[in-house]
């Protein structure tokens, strides 16, 4: 049957013709003729004619059996540069490969792809499951003069055949282009929120003349993929989970996301009956596609029609993929904005925690008579649960120097406002303050509830210099010891019994109580300074830091000069290693020729 | 299309493509008409103006039928076209071209 010419204006030439091979062959003497008259090489001419035949062929061999009965349609286009062939079949289609390789030297077929690349400078391939669009192009060459001063003078009359063919085609490309640039614009004022998605893809759904969609997004960690837009309210979906063991035939979205392709449905595969898109509909046609960004999953749209038998053209096929596809991208650069954004605000909300906790630490140190004082205090993080406070006591019951340092476990804001938190505590109780052992305990049942929530504890150390009665009263709620130097003592460690605070609320903390040498030399600390590690893991240690008081001493240092060795000696130590944990010491002297009244 | 058989030569002639619309034929030609005497397939192109990868793989088929008796295809009169396949696909060495007589 000889194959019907449906428009012939100009340059362009539609052939349909019946899934035939003998009407494949008629339309590619026809398209010869054609091509002929267009003044196209006798050379080029060969490589169409089989071009055409090779196309044609595939058609008409692999259409599907209740597709036998439609025609196949073919067009060429031939402008002044290049010569185009789009060839529609209603084959179920093919993966077309990136290589076509020849195949074995005694095979008797699979020779027509490579002969159609191996003839032209690009071939495509469009699927849908209602037809598949086959498109060659390859450059002209060999015109001569007369023909080319020819086809010059022709060219209007080219442009609009040419135009008024591939309206629908441009049309649909103007929509597509039209809504990018409009949402492009849109995205300069904002990330890509749900109400842009939403809105995005109900303007896909009518340049495609879809029905229904659904998009998923992939969860931060990748293990889900959750609704962020579908066009009907009304209909709840469940997450799909990502993770090994998940059914992959009871969702065609998470077929497409795994295999990282396209996955049809329609009348002849549909969904499977636990499918969560057959809340739709049943009978449905569409596709679920993969969204992904430089290898990175952003998630999944399924989109169809009502209608088993309604499925997309190729031309729409090519518009679903570019909006997805766009829509993947700024999806993806809101996250990576929305996550540099969240960045920014914990480091702003570190640095005035940082601040707060600094303003916890006492502005200046008393210098009662006799008596001077240094204190240090490093957070590893920004911000840290050490603390130290210094109180001047001055009242009718107790005169004398209250001295606290404190540990909350742990480090960063939880930490820093526990540290907060003790501060308060310990300020309310100052008429306590000459009784350290008893201090701490109204301190612990202050603090207890708090810290046993959030499963938390604060070792501390408060230490009472009694000017009046001359004595050195230490408490201790499970901090590491105090190193106390005098000429009588020499230097030692001194620790009282007591669990930090937070754990037991009925907890009553022993009192030690020492004579007050004219001689004093008094190291408070923390665990940063005795378990700070070597780059090589070498513990610190007690007694190190003893050797460093015994150095300080011999080298008569005031407080502020002792206090800087000890910080001077913890940096040494740990040469370049970061610091694991927050360093905070208070150093003590009393010097003897000073009296006290 | 037909077949004449001429001694150790099968000759097929009478057709002026070979592409998807005949190959089938030929090859049924081929089936019916080679006999075991046959050492040579020579396929008249003179006439010929077009082949396609139907064609080739028809040609192949006749090249296996007569590969193992120690024979081959000859290709008589074949246009620039059709050689030009056959040098694309490689497949210029399977078979014989001879001049049109």
């Amino acid at each position: 049957m000889a194959p019907s010419i449906s428009s012939s204006p100009g340059r362009v030439l539609t052939l349909s013709f019946p899934c035939d091979l003998a009407a494949v062959r008629e339309a590619a003497r026809q398209f010869r003729t054609f091509l002929n008259d267009q003044g196209v090489s006798a050379e080029e001419l060969d490589a169409w004619e089989l071009i055409v035949s090779e196309a044609g062929n595939n058609a008409v061999e692999y259409t599907r059996p209740e597709s036998v009965g439609l025609p196949i349609e073919a067009t060429v286009w031939v402008t002044h540069l290049n010569v185009e062939l789009q060839v529609r079949d209603h084959t179920p289609g093919f993966d077309l490969p990136e290589d076509t390789p020849l195949p074995d030297f005694e095979a008797e077929g699979g020779r027509g792809l490579f002969l159609m690349r191996s003839l032209s400078d690009q071939l495509r391939y469009l699927r849908s499951p209602g037809d598949n669009c086959l498109i060659v192009r390859k450059g002209r060459s060999g015109i001569s003069p007369a023909r080319e001063s020819a086809g010059d003078s022709l060219q209007m009359a080219i442009m609009e055949s040419t135009l008024h063919t591939l309206t629908e085609e441009l049309a649909a490309s103007y929509e597509s282009l039209s809504a990018i640039f409009r949402f492009t614009a849109e995205l300069n004022r904002g990330g890509a929120g749900t109400e842009f998605v939403d809105r995005w893809l109900r303007e896909l759904m009518m340049v495609a003349s879809a029905d229904w969609f659904v998009l998923r997004l992939s969860n931060d960690t990748t293990t889900q993929l959750r609704v962020e837009g579908i066009s009907r309210a009304d209909l709840r979906f469940e997450p799909l989970d990502l993770r090994e063991g998940q059914r992959l035939e009871s969702s065609v979205e998470l077929q497409a996301v795994m295999g990282r392709q396209d996955m049809w449905f329609d009348a002849a595969s549909p969904t499977a009956a636990g499918d969560p898109l057959t809340q739709f509909g049943v009978a449905l046609a569409g596709f679920a596609h993969p969204i992904y960004v430089n290898e990175e999953l952003v998630g999944v749209l399924a989109i169809g029609r009502y209608a088993s038998h309604q499925s997309f053209t190729a031309g729409q096929v090519n518009i679903i993929h570019t909006f997805a596809d766009f829509l993947g991208i700024q999806i993806r650069n809101a996250r990576i904005q929305e996550g540099y954004l969240r960045s920014r605000l914990v480091t702003r909300e570190l640095e005035i925690a940082a601040s707060i906790q600094r303003s916890l630490l006492p502005e200046r140190l008393p210098e009662p008579p006799g008596f001077r004082l240094a204190g240090y205090s490093e957070s590893a993080n920004k911000v840290g649960g050490d603390f130290f406070d210094v109180i001047q006591i001055e009242n009718q019951q107790h005169r004398g120097l209250l001295l606290v340092i404190a540990d909350v476990m742990g480090k960063g804001v939880p930490a820093a406002m526990f540290a907060a938190i003790f501060r308060s505590h310990l300020h309310a109780l100052i008429s306590l303050s000459g009784l350290p052992g008893k201090l701490m305990s109204w301190l612990n049942r202050a603090l207890h509830p708090d810290l046993a929530r959030v499963d938390m504890f604060v070792t501390a150390q408060i230490v009472f210099l009694d000017w009046m009665d001359n004595e050195i009263r230490i408490a201790s709620a499970g901090h590491c010891p105090l190193l106390i130097a005098a000429k009588e003592l020499g230097i030692m460690e001194v620790t009282a019994d007591g669990m930090p605070l937070g754990i037991d609320l009925q907890m009553e903390f022993e009192e030690k109580c020492l004579p007050m040498p004219e001689t004093l030399r008094l190291a408070m600390l923390t665990d940063g300074l005795i378990e700070a590690r070597s780059p090589e893991g070498e513990l610190m240690g007690i007694d190190r830091v003893k050797s460093w008081m015994a150095d300080s001493i011999r080298r008569n240092d005031t407080a502020q000069t002792s206090c800087e060795s000890l910080v001077e000696l913890a940096r040494t130590f740990q040469a370049d290693a970061p610091a694991a944990d927050d360093l905070t010491l208070l150093v003590i002297t009393r010097q003897p020729e000073v009296e006290l009244s | 299309m037909r077949t004449i058989s001429q001694g150790e030569t099968l000759l097929f002639t009478g057709f002026d493509n070979l592409s998807g619309v005949n190959a089938g034929l030929f090859r049924e030609f081929l089936r019916a008409t080679l006999r075991p005497e046959h050492r040579f397939v020579e396929v008249d192109l003179q006439r010929a103006t077009f082949m396609d990868s139907d064609g080739l793989g028809a040609v192949v088929s006749a090249h296996k039928a007569v590969a193992g008796r120690n024979g081959g295809v000859r290709l008589k009169g074949a246009p620039p076209m059709v050689r030009e396949l056959f040098r694309i696909t490689r497949l210029d060495t399977l078979v014989e071209f001879v001049p049109q007589a």
